[in-house]
Formats: C-alpha cells, structure tokens, sequence
C-alpha cells in the first residue's frame, strides 16, 4: 500500500488532469491536430483549450504551429517524443497503480 | 472528461471517416473495377480494346487508389477541416489494413493455386475477401456500418456465385454491388454531416 501511495506521489500532475489527459490522448493518435479538432474532441471551451495547450507546450510535451490555409490560421499541435515518453510512463504507471489497488 | 482512454483514441481514428467521403471513394472505385470488367467481357477477344481494358483493370485498381487518397485529402481540406478541425495521421493509420489487404490478397492467389475449382466460385471468394478486410476496418475504429458493408459483400458474392454460371460476371457485379452499397452509405452519411455541421463563419484559432 506505501507503494502504491508513493506511485501516486510520482504521478506525472502534468498529465493526469484530465483535459490535459484527453488532449494528449488525442494527439498521441493522430501525426497531428489543429485547435478546431481538440476544442470538438475535448469539449472545453476556446480559453480553456488555449491554457492547456499552452501548458503542455512549455513542458515539451507538444509542439504548435501556426500557419495560413486561406485567409484563415490553423493552429495546428503535434505530440513531441518526450510527449509521447510522458504519456506511456503515465499509463504504464496508472495501470500499476489499479493493478496494486484492485 | 469521463471517457475511456482508448474511446478517445478510436473516436481520433474514426475521426477520419466521419464524413463518408472515404465509403464514397472506395465505393465509385469498386464500380469502376466492377465496370470495367463488364468491359473487358464485353468486348471481344483478341482486339486493341479487349487488351487495352485488361491492361487498364490493374492501373484503374492501383492508380485509383492514389488518385481516391489525393480527391479524399482535397475535399476534406475544403468541407470537413473548416467544419470540424483537423487531423492527420501517421502511416498505416487509421485504418491499419494495408498489410491485412496484401496478406489476404496474397492468401487468395495461394488458395486459388491450392483449390482451383474454387475458382469457379469467384464472387463468393471476393465476397468473403471484402468482408475480411471490411470488418476489420470496422474493428479498428469501431465502425459499425463497415460491418454491414461486409456482411453485403458476403452475402452479394455467395448470392451471386449460387445464381450466375459465368463467375467473371457475378465478380464483375460483387464489386458493383458493394460499390454501389458503399456509394450510397457514404453519400448518406456525407449530407448528414453537412446538416449536423454548417461551415463556420469565423477563423478559429
């Protein structure tokens, strides 16, 4: 059990709350993901959505882009590799954590 | 907030047939392979254009597959990104089937070379061969309406090899009829997408 806790302790907070969960999901599926795709997929609202990308880009855990197609911006995120590390160590430490507990 | 980690990945998968444009793709490709097998019977053999609508099969297979992957990319650039967002995904997603295609297709040639007289049961062979692929397609992203497309072609192939004597022809009307099936599911499913998700007015960025 004092393992378990410990596990908790470590948890990556980064991603484990879980709009920042969703939109790393998200991207860790796809090359890439424009604003308009995350803000449909995840629910949140445009604010929300820009704060929490904003977050996990200072992290490293994406990267954006932003680019005309048109006369209209594209916002578009991409998970980074360390994102993508990030995410597996999350999973792979919550799978642990449920085994542990259950 | 409350979703299962791997509903979100699929639902990102599935993303990628959201507007049917892709059905729609595929399916006018299986009419145009179903057709111009009619063709190729059609006309008789030994002349330039008997040659020349066998030589064209293959290209038509292959080529309109390159060709459906690039109109696909450029309609989704112009209705469905604008609409819903944009996604794109690394190789092999999200369908995956690439290499279940060529397997399947690989294990069609090697039970036809094993079992020749199944030959003479094409349309139900190419049936069973779609509904491999088809389902797993719809397994991948949890899409039911591919499970129909592959029961159709099931059904139309084993149908039409039990009715037709000429098996060239029942193939010839498998591929039309799953084309057709999947033409007008992926229309269908298009124009609903263009109710539910009217082009949006502003930039969003």
């Amino acid at each position: 059990m004092n393992e378990t806790i410990n596990s908790l302790m470590d948890i990556d907070r980064l991603i484990h709350e879980p709009a920042r969960l969703m939109i790393m999901l998200v991207l860790s599926a796809a090359r890439e993901a424009d604003f308009l795709y995350l803000l449909n997929a995840t629910g949140l609202t445009k604010g929300n959505l820009s704060v929490h990308l904003s977050r996990l880009e200072e992290a490293g855990y994406i990267q954006i882009d932003k680019s005309f197609v048109g006369k209209t911006t594209r916002t578009v995120c991409q998970i980074t590799s360390a994102g993508q590390a990030a995410l597996a160590a999350y999973r792979e430490q919550m799978a642990g954590i449920v085994q542990s507990v259950g | 907030m409350t979703k299962q980690a791997d509903q979100v990945v699929k639902e990102t998968y599935r993303y990628f047939y959201v507007d049917g444009l892709v059905e729609t793709a595929v399916g006018l490709l299986f009419v145009g392979v179903g057709g111009m097998l009619l063709a190729w019977m059609a006309l008789s053999t030994g002349s330039w254009l008997h040659v020349l609508a066998a030589l064209a099969l293959p290209l038509l297979t292959f080529g309109g597959g390159l060709i459906i992957k690039r109109v696909v990319q450029n309609l989704k650039e112009r209705i469905t990104y604008p609409r819903t967002g944009y996604v794109a995904y690394r190789d092999g997603q999200p369908g995956g089937g690439r290499w279940l295609i060529v397997g399947a297709a690989l294990g069609l040639a090697l039970l036809l070379f094993v079992v020749p007289a199944w030959l003479n049961k094409m349309p139900a062979v190419i049936g069973a061969l779609l509904l491999v692929i088809l389902v797993y397609m719809g397994y991948r992203v949890s899409l039911w309406r591919f499970y129909l497309f592959g029961a159709a072609a099931l059904v139309l192939g084993v149908a039409l090899a039990w009715l037709l004597a000429d098996e060239l022809l029942g193939a010839a009307l498998t591929f039309i009829g799953v084309g057709a099936v999947m033409t007008v599911a992926g229309t269908a499913v298009f124009l609903n997408y263009l109710r539910r998700h009217p082009q949006a007015d502003e930039a969003v960025a």
